[in-house]
């Protein structure tokens, strides 16, 4: 196996734009790129988002091999769903953002590209109520699994309420 | 030893009461478990170390529930972890004791109204004495321990 030293490697981001933009233009892909601030966020469609994942893993002039995070948010007309990948080679990150309808969010999983991704994608299912089509093991990952509210979601409102006693069952 | 000195040269009896012997033994050898949650833990972990030193009362860290005599529940519990809480609790054996420590066990503290919270430990185990404070200072948390021995000292074999 080979070993690299990733000490000395500083990311430059343009160079990361524009390969993302070429390849994915060849690979047949609609993105929008938007560079704030040193950061490479990538807006993409809902459908590609597991195409876009495996272009930027599998190539091997990009290869973002892990997943820092995904997360979610409510913009109260639309939620959005902000993968955040790094390249280990080439010190670059990016932000992938897709829109998802508000009505009915949902979204492929990335979890066949990313095993990393299983826990972040329970989460953003309990804590926003978004669909994850797709995935292997969707349980509750935070919460107890038996309240019927999504607590990021925007609509969600904290009331004091007297909460139920959890009988020993339910562990294990 | 104070009065035993020099009484037992030769063999000699101690009359006393049943009661009296073993809560002198219970209440002044309480192990409780090296069980810390959150950010009372801390103080928890600083009252058992050597500036406040709990070990003057004989009160120890023990690692298994099988063996402590008492839990400090020192944090919040989310209902996730509750019935861990319930499971450690009744792993101990008898006679078990159990100390709220912190506004978040004793009542769910700042986050009373969160979706994910037990407002109190006391809704899942009984609890002895409840130690005031957000995070309580070691020297509240000793007091409470201390009040835990008076509570053990009243004590009688026929109640429980």
């Amino acid at each position: 196996m080979e070993i690299i030293d990733y000490t000395n490697i500083k990311g430059d981001n343009r160079q990361a734009l524009k390969l993302i933009a070429g390849k994915a233009k060849k690979t047949g892909i609609k993105i929008e790129l938007e560079p704030v601030w040193g950061q490479v966020n990538v807006l993409a469609q809902t459908r590609d988002i597991a195409a876009l994942c495996r272009l930027l893993k599998e190539d091997g002039e990009l290869s973002f091999e892990y997943i820092r995070s995904i997360t979610g948010s409510d913009f109260q007309d639309r939620y959005e769903v902000v993968y955040s990948l790094y390249s280990f080679a080439h010190g670059w990150s990016v932000n992938i953002k897709v829109k998802l309808d508000h009505d009915k969010p949902e979204v492929e999983s990335i979890t066949g590209i990313y095993k990393g991704a299983v826990w972040f994608e329970r989460e953003v299912w309990e804590m926003l109520g978004i669909d994850i089509k797709g995935h292997p093991d969707l349980r509750p990952l935070l919460l107890v699994g038996d309240q019927d509210f999504h607590p990021l979601r925007k609509s969600f409102e904290i009331k004091w309420e007297e909460r139920k006693y959890i009988p020993t069952e339910k562990f294990e | 030893m104070g009065y035993l000195d020099g009484r037992f040269k030769k063999p000699n009896i101690i009359t006393l009461s049943y009661d009296k012997l073993m809560n002198a033994a219970r209440s002044r050898s309480i192990w409780y478990l090296t069980f810390g949650i959150a950010c009372c833990a801390i103080e928890m972990m600083a009252t058992g170390a050597s500036h406040y030193d709990l070990d003057r009362f004989g009160m120890f860290f023990r690692a298994s529930p099988r063996q402590a005599d008492l839990i400090i529940i020192s944090g919040w519990i989310t209902r996730k972890y509750a019935p861990v809480v319930k499971r450690i609790y009744e792993q101990m054996a008898e006679p078990r004791y159990v100390v709220a420590m912190g506004s978040c066990a004793i009542s769910g503290g700042h986050c009373y109204d969160s979706y994910n919270i037990v407002q109190g430990i006391d809704k899942i185990i009984p609890v002895d004495v409840y130690v005031q404070g957000c995070p309580p200072r070691p020297e509240a948390l000793y007091r409470g321990l201390l009040e835990m021995k008076k509570v053990i000292n009243r004590e009688t074999i026929v109640v429980k």
